[in-house]
Formats: C-alpha cells, structure tokens, sequence
C-alpha cells in the first residue's frame, strides 16, 4: 500500500492541533506552562508590552551642599571605566595614598607597593591577576614578580606564573572547614607539616640581572624551623604574621625544607625589593563573608607593618546562584560586618570593592545575563559608599548587560560556557580593562600632583538621616532610568557646620 | 484572539543570521507543511517533484545560510559541467587534466572558507609574517556538499556511473534538505535514480521513517542537548575547575551527546527521506557496541568512512601496496578524516589517534587474532571496553577548543583524580546522568527491537502515530524550559 497520502495527513494534523493549540494558548498553557516553547505563533503575535516586574531599588541620589556643590553622589556607582568615591568629583582619585605611592615609584624612589587582591574562582590560577601584575609591573618599571603563592592549591597544576613543587604530608586548613587548627591567611588557607620539601618556582619573566626576594609567610604557633642548603634555622612564631626571607638573588627559585607541626604556614612570596607586588588570593565558589574568618590580630599586625597599601574584592558570581534571584539584602548584612572590620583592623590600607562581572543563566532556552545583577551591584555599591570604600563597576566596565553570552558564544571564545568564567583570552581583556581603570585613577593623582594639589583629602561624609533622598522606585530590569544630571527638584541639603560633621564622623566610625 | 503582526510573517521568510534554519524551528513546521503539500500535489511527474524539492532545498539552504545558497548552485553548475566533459573526453589524460581541476577547484572552495584563518596561524606561528585573520564564515553543509561532488566527479572519470543529464536532479541531490547540515554524504549513483522512480512509500518505509524522526528527536532535541547545556560544556570549557572524577563523567556524557547528536540527525534526515519515497543509507550503527577500532568505523558515520575508503584510501593504493603501504594509507586516511571534521590541530590529532588505532588493531588481528584462550564473550567483552574508551579518550580532542584545554582535561583525570565531593556531584547533576544512563540504554537497545517496533506499529492507526508525536512536541516543551542545572565547583 502506498502511505503518501497518510505521510501529508499525519503533518497536517499534528500541525493543526497544534496551531489550535496555540491559538488558545492563553488558555491551554494555565494547564500545560512548557507549551509556550513549542507555540507555532509566538514569532509573528502582536506583542504586547510585557510589564515586567521591577526590582525595588533605593535611589539614594545626589545630595548638594547649600551651594549646590555635589557632596555624596552615589548614583556614580553606575560609571564604567573609572573607580569611584561616591563623591561625584572627578578630578581626585578615589585611590589617594595607593597613588602617591604609585607616583612614588614612578619618579624612581626606592618603594614597594602591595597589593591583595581577593577573589573566587574567576582569579583562579592567576587568571586575570597576572595580566593586572604584569602591565602594572610594566608600567611601572621592570621589576618584577608573582608575589603570594600558597604552597598547595586546587588551582597550582595549571598556574602558570608558579610552580611549587612538594614532598612530604601536609595538613591543609581552609575555608570550607567548620574547626580551625590556627589562624588562616588571606588566601582562605593555612598549611601545616613535620617535614616538607618545598621546590618552588617564580615564573613570572624578568630580566636576568633583578634581585628576587623570596620569603615564607607563617603565622601564630610555636616555632618553625627552616632547612636550607643543609643549615637548619629555627625562627619564632609569636606574631600572627611573620615571614622569613629564604633567599634574595637573582635566581628565581628557592628550595627548602619545612617543618611545622603546629605553626600555620600561610605561603611564599616572590617579590622584587622595590616596585609592585600583587597577591592573588582566590578560593573557588566564595563570595568574600568567609573572609570573617581572617582574626582581628591578623589585620592590626599586618596593617602597622604598612604591608599592603591596597586591597581589592572581587566577587559577586557565586551569590547568583539562583536564575531568578533578586534581592541580595542578605549578602549586604553578611559582608558589611566584614568589610567594616578590614578597615577597622587597618587604617594603613586602602580598599576598593569591584562589583560582580556578567553571569548568564537559561532563561527558557535562551542565555541571557541573570535578572537579578542590577540589584546584585546595586547592594554591592550601597555595601561601599555605606563602609566608605571605592567601588569599580566591573560588570559595566567589561560591556554590561549580554556581555558573558556573547563572549562565551563568539566564534572567538572568550568566556566559558558555564556563562561564569573568563578564559585566558576574556582574562586577558578583563585586566586590560580593569588596568586602565587603575592607571585612570593614577593619572588623575598625577594631574594633581603637577598641578601642586593635595592628594590625599578627607571625604566629606554628609551625615545619614539627611542623606536620604526621595525614593524612587526603578521598573524594569534591564533598562535603567537616567539619574537626572542637574539637581532640578532635588531637596537641598543643608550642610551642618564642621563641629556637626565631626561628630557625625565620629559615630559612623564606631558603626 | 490572536493578531498577527504581518510584518513579523513577513521577515520570518528571510534569513537571519541570529536564527538560522533548524529542524527544531517553529518556521520549520510551515516549511514541512508548504513542502509536503506541494510535493504531493506533483507526486505524478517525477519532473514538478524535483523541481518542487530542488527549490524547497534552496530556500532552506537560504534560510539556513542565507547568500552562501549562491555557492551551492554555482557548485551544482561547475560540477554538472565538468563531469560532462569526463565523460565527454576521449584521451585519458584529458579527463585527468578535468578531474584535477574538479578536484582542485572544489577543495579549494572549501579550503578558503574552512581552512584558510588555520594556515594563516600556522604562517603567523612559524614565521616572521604576521597576516590578520579573516574570520570567514562557513557556508553550511560545504563539507558535506564538496565531498559528494568529488565522489560524484571521480565515479565519473572511474566509469562507474554516467553523468546526470539534467541540472536539477543535480542540484538537488546537492542541496536535498535533509541532510544539508549534517548529512549523510550521499552518492549520486544511490540517490539520483530513486528521484525519477514514482512517489511510494510502503507500510514499512511509513513505520520505519516515523520511528527514526521520533528517535532522532529525541537523540538530538532532549538527550544531546541537554547533557551538553547542563554539564559537557561546563566541564570542557573549563576542565581545571572540575576534578579528574568530574571531568571523567563529563566524558562519558560527552560520548553520548556526540553520538546521540550526530546519528539523531542523521535519522532524522533518513526519517524524512523515507516519507519522501527516497533512502538513505543507515549511518550509525550502535558505534559504542564495537570490539575493535576498525569495527567502529564500520559501525559510526558510515557515510564518511566508506567515502574516505572509495575516494581516498583506495586511490592512495589501499592495501594493494604491501603491509607499511597499507597501514600508511590507513592512518594517512584518518588524518584526512579528522583534518575534515574541523580546522583545528585537535581534529588533526583526533584523527591521527584514530589512524594508529586502527594501524594498531590491523597488527594485532594479524598477530593474535586467530589465539584463542578465553571464550569469545569475555574477549569481546573485554576488547569492546578497551575500544571504547579508547575512542572516549580520543573524544577529548575531538571535543576540546585547543590541545591545552585538551591536555588539562586529561591531566585533571591523571593526576587530580578524587570522589571527595561525589555526593554533592551527584546530588547536583543526578537529572543529567540519568540522561546519560538512558542514553546508553538507548545505544544498546538491538536493531532487532527496532525492527519489532517498526514492524508491530505498520498496523496502527493514524491516532497512535498523531499521539506519539504530540507526547514528543509535550516532552520537548518540557526540557526546552527545565530548569538548568548550574555547574557546581566543588573545594575542599
């Protein structure tokens, strides 16, 4: 029997029921949701204007001094390309100190510069870090070195800018569990060991002639002993933070053997003796609360020794864990106790808090960045113009909204298709851009510097209950309201005298 | 009610590039109506029905590439002609000299617009010059489509077929819509003589064809799809966030997304031919189930590695040559064969393996193949393991975007092998290795259940095949939306 005419009417009636489906299909998809994939007339409907439900922003405005001079603009969270201070003034940087160090430098004066640089799985394996150290190692003059390395690492087999090569057991504290033996370090770990050979390696290219100092970090513990070259040496380990320099020469390796049963060893550091030095501290799958974990001690130590001049934070990705997620009030309670303790426990260290970088999610079939990152970098900008710390848009930086997807499904990847991470090439260009930002800042200090002007200044802190301006509540996700450029129906804000701001200072200090 | 926005219908007939043409379209579903429809109205005339086909295929072949159709005709033109004047020609050197340039002319097509931003790395790499690269785009189906013209050229020019007298039949054996995109590669001396037999289609081509479309489905829509969207890309994009015991499992889904992709496709493409009164020959055959790498190859992407055997291994000699020329031609035919899968040192690499596998097999056979000591379920049992995963292991560049990424992938299954965080791993992936386990359920069902069913269902009515496929419009609109499973990266 010929089926031709059965193979036509079997297509014509599952076409018809289904175009009848769809032509009902406000009715038919209250039973059956998924039928809106499959509906044959959703391309060429009249489509109506979709209301979307927005998120409750908190619109804190601009609020101006009573002679209209912008004082706290926090809508300046929304700059792409540039660091902010929340103070809608774009003549100082909003890095002062990290600055004049950095003209320091750059006038040939003998200075080292430390930064920390903290982050989740994005900065694993170096990745983004090592492009920011080299161009600022290479803009800054020649010396080089990869800084902070740990002494195991999920990420240390494919680093490229270290090796560390050991043999012998190892006790690894971190993070992720619930009973510390001693303190842990910024990189979330601390490592503890009878005896360890430790064969490490700085890849990081430099000129032959370059001195490396090369240093192990420990911490709090009885005593550590160190085996070089067959010499054994025993140091104290009273401090939180204490460190050993290994060896300073040309050579880019250092080898050694280790033995401390119950002093943490935090790590080594390969570093220049002058110039700049960044620290990669990334633990996968964190969103920087964990960071409570570091001891107050540990802070106050490390910032009387002036180590680190600059801290940044780098996370976000891992809170949008959720496609639909939108309210991140609960990272803003969890991470400000641990900001405000970082610059509580260091007033000899500047900080500044990225925003989070584009993540995607599947939104019926389609990549699209998730609904909720406006009010994730939202939060996140409250979290520090509420701490005082500068803040980097990041995500608008790197090209906003639809940014990840695109990366991730070019030709030419540059993103993983976990919608999450940058490979080496997006890394690449994620530092390019995050440097320029940094030298952006720089050059604003310098233009001040020539023109003989103070870097460093006190930011006015105007105080609270006045700074709250009329809310307004913003409707949709994706496109954003202009904030309006002139003060035009703004409420004034009267600027209490100086004895007021002082004191008003003084009880946002003791938050 | 509804109100339709013309203008929406309007560009919906054009091509755009953000959405090109795909079986799993909504405008796929008119195209298949309109075609049918006018395919049956001029079921008569073997003539009107080709012509209706020819320019069906065109404009899918626009709607799925938009200009590059241009390149399809030219093609057809260039190659109805050249193959006429081998045939025409008297001296042998004459046709020679035609089939070179037919040769020349159509890998040169292909090389520029597949291979081109690969030599300029190559150049750029190993020498002083530095050219950008082009970024060319790649005409859909051109791989496909050059090879089916070299076979039919050099059938011509061996004198085993004659060349089509008319253009249509031509270009539309080129351009048939259903196995544009991933074929298979059909021959002209297969294909050509069922479009001038009369429109039939049996009991069995109608049961038969409706089981592979539902299957092939299935195989591409649900099962590839979603193991590829929810964990392979993850994995494979990024293997160093994952652990060996993670990326190991992502390789055995990566296997049968692979499979289930590229024969879903194909059956879908035979399905449809079916329905058309046309067959096309099987091209996979349960490959997973192999007992050895030349076995594999007789049982995956049949289409190819028989065209790679006829057109290339038997014209560097084949076996005809002595044993070091056999196996050269073995191997340098698998390095051809990855090489044509993609641009890229991964595809190269991917065939060579393959090509030394099957060198490696032929020695063996011929050294051990006769010794029996163990009883042949346990050696088939044991080398049908070895196989596969030795053709796993070989997916990894297969599927890789660069040999680094392909070296930390087995380097994280080498040396960063652990279950710490298997729970959490199963606990978060448990919907997407269930598709994995179904997947290779379905792979190891028997042809002769198919065939049960395909038989058993000839009797059914019209309702039954009208309600299956509604269960699988339903199905698909399920995982189209299912939530997606986020990759988890675990430390501890």
């Amino acid at each position: 029997m010929n089926n031709t005419k059965k193979v036509v009417i079997l297509i014509l009636v599952v076409t018809i029921i289904q175009l009848a489906l769809s032509v009902f299909s406000n009715q038919f998809i209250s039973y059956y949701p998924y039928f809106k994939n499959v509906n044959l007339l959703s391309d060429v409907l009249i489509k109506e204007q979709i209301k979307k439900k927005g998120i409750k922003k908190q619109h804190l405005g601009t609020t101006y001094s009573a002679d209209n001079l912008p004082l706290n603009n926090f809508d300046a969270y929304e700059k792409k390309g540039t660091l902010v201070r929340f103070n809608a003034d774009t003549v100082s940087p909003a890095l002062q100190k990290f600055n004049e160090k950095l003209i320091a430098l750059s006038e040939g004066k003998k200075v080292k510069i430390r930064i920390a640089w903290f982050g989740d799985s994005q900065i694993e394996g170096d990745f983004i870090t090592q492009d920011v150290r080299e161009q600022l190692q290479n803009y800054f003059g020649a010396n080089k070195g990869v800084g902070y390395v740990p002494i195991t690492s999920i990420s240390s087999d494919f680093r490229r800018t270290a090796k560390v090569f050991t043999t012998g057991d190892v006790t690894v504290d971190n993070f992720k569990k619930q009973d510390h033996i001693a303190g842990l370090f910024f990189s979330g770990y601390s490592f503890f060991s009878n005896n360890l050979d430790i064969d490490f390696r700085d890849n990081v290219r430099k000129v032959n002639t370059q001195i490396t100092q090369k240093w192990l970090l420990y911490g709090k513990g009885d005593s550590i002993s160190v085996k070089i070259n067959d010499s054994v040496r025993k140091y104290p380990a009273n401090k939180e933070f204490n460190r050993v320099l290994l060896g300073s020469s040309v050579s880019n390796k250092a080898k050694f053997t280790v033995s401390s049963k119950k002093t943490p060893i935090f790590g080594l550091s390969s570093e220049p003796q002058s110039g700049i030095v960044l620290d990669n501290f990334s633990f996968r799958g964190i969103t920087g609360v964990e960071l409570k974990k570091i001891s107050s001690n540990l802070l106050s130590e490390i910032s009387q020794s002036g180590y680190y001049d600059l801290m940044v934070f780098q996370y976000g990705v891992n809170l949008m864990f959720k496609p639909n997620d939108t309210n991140y009030d609960y990272y803003y309670r969890g991470m400000r106790p641990v900001l405000k303790k970082f610059k509580n426990n260091m007033p000899n260290t500047e900080f500044l808090l990225f925003s989070c970088s584009d993540r995607a999610f599947n939104y019926d079939g389609t990549w699209k960045t998730a609904v909720g990152i406006d009010s994730l970098i939202h939060t996140q900008a409250r979290l520090a113009n509420d701490t005082d710390i500068p803040f980097y848009n990041f995500f608008k930086s790197i090209g906003g909204n639809g940014t990840i997807v695109k990366w991730a499904d070019s030709t030419i990847q540059c993103a993983n298709k976990d919608y999450i991470h940058f490979n080496f090439r997006g890394s690449k260009i994620v530092a390019k851009t995050i440097f320029k930002a940094i030298i952006n800042d720089y050059n604003k200090a310098l233009k001040l510097k020539q023109a003989h002007k103070p870097i460093v200044t006190q930011k006015v802190i105007v105080p609270k209950p006045i700074v709250v301006t009329k809310s307004i509540l913003k409707e949709t996700i994706t496109k954003k309201t202009d904030t309006p450029k002139t003060p035009i129906n703004q409420p004034k804000i009267i600027v209490p005298n100086k004895s007021v701001l002082k004191s008003t200072e003084k009880k946002v200090d003791t938050l | 009610m509804i109100n339709i926005d013309w203008k929406s219908v309007l560009s919906q007939l054009q091509y755009d590039v953000q959405n090109p043409l795909l079986f799993n379209n909504g405008f796929f579903v008119y195209f298949l109506v309109a075609f049918i429809l006018c395919y049956y109205i001029f079921r008569k005339n073997y003539k009107h029905r080709a012509i209706v086909l020819t320019l069906f295929s065109l404009y899918f072949f626009y709607k799925a590439s938009g200009a590059f159709v241009g390149i399809v005709i030219l093609s057809a033109f260039f190659n109805y002609g050249i193959s006429n004047l081998i045939f025409k020609a008297k001296k042998k050197i004459i046709k020679k000299s035609y089939l070179f340039w037919s040769i020349i002319i159509n890998l040169g097509v292909l090389f520029y617009f597949k291979y081109t931003d690969f030599f300029i790395d190559i150049i750029n790499n190993f020498s002083q010059l530095k050219f950008d690269p082009l970024h060319i785009l790649l005409p859909i189906g051109i791989s496909f489509f050059t090879f089916e013209n070299l076979s039919y050229t050099i059938d011509v020019y061996r004198g085993e077929i004659e060349p089509e007298k008319g253009i249509v039949n031509y270009l539309l054996f080129l351009s048939f819509f259903p196995k544009l995109v991933m074929g298979p590669i059909v021959r002209a001396k297969d294909f050509i003589p069922q479009l001038k037999k009369d429109y039939f289609v049996s009991d069995s081509d109608f049961s038969r064809g409706f089981y592979l479309i539902v299957t092939g489905l299935i195989k591409k829509l649900i099962i590839s799809d979603y193991i590829s969207v929810n964990l392979v890309n993850y994995v494979f994009d990024g293997p160093n966030l994952h652990n060996g015991f993670e990326c190991l499992v992502a390789l055995y889904g990566y296997a049968i997304v692979i499979y289930c992709d590229f024969s879903g496709y194909s059956d879908l493409a035979i399905g449809i031919s079916k329905w058309m009164g046309i067959t096309i020959p099987t091209n996979f055959m349960s490959p997973y189930q192999s007992k050895s790498v030349s076995e594999f190859w007789r049982r995956w992407h049949i289409s190819l590695s028989s065209w790679l055997r006829d057109y290339f291994y038997i014209s560097l000699g084949g076996n005809r040559k002595g044993k070091f020329r056999t196996n050269l031609n073995l191997f340098l035919t698998m390095l051809i064969g990855g090489f044509w899968h993609g641009a890229s040192w991964n595809f190269i690499i991917w065939g060579a393996m393959h090509g030394i596998g099957l060198v490696i097999n032929k020695l063996w056979s011929s050294l051990f193949g006769k010794i029996k000591i163990v009883p042949k379920f346990i050696t088939n049992f044991i080398f049908g393991i070895i196989t596969f995963h030795f053709v796993c292991f070989c997916w990894i560049f297969f599927k890789a975007s660069n040999l680094d990424t392909a070296m930390q992938f087995i380097h994280q299954i080498v040396y960063q092998f652990t279950f710490d965080g298997a729970y959490e791993y199963f606990e978060n992936y448990k919907y997407v290795i269930i598709m994995i386990t179904i997947g290779y359920l379905i792979h190891l069902i028997p042809d002769s259940f198919s065939d049960l069913v395909i038989e058993k269902q000839k009797r059914f009515p019209l309702v039954y095949y009208v309600v299956i496929m509604m269960g699988f419009i339903a199905l698909y609109s399920f995982f189209k939306s299912a939530e997606p499973v986020m990759p988890i990266y675990l430390q501890f």
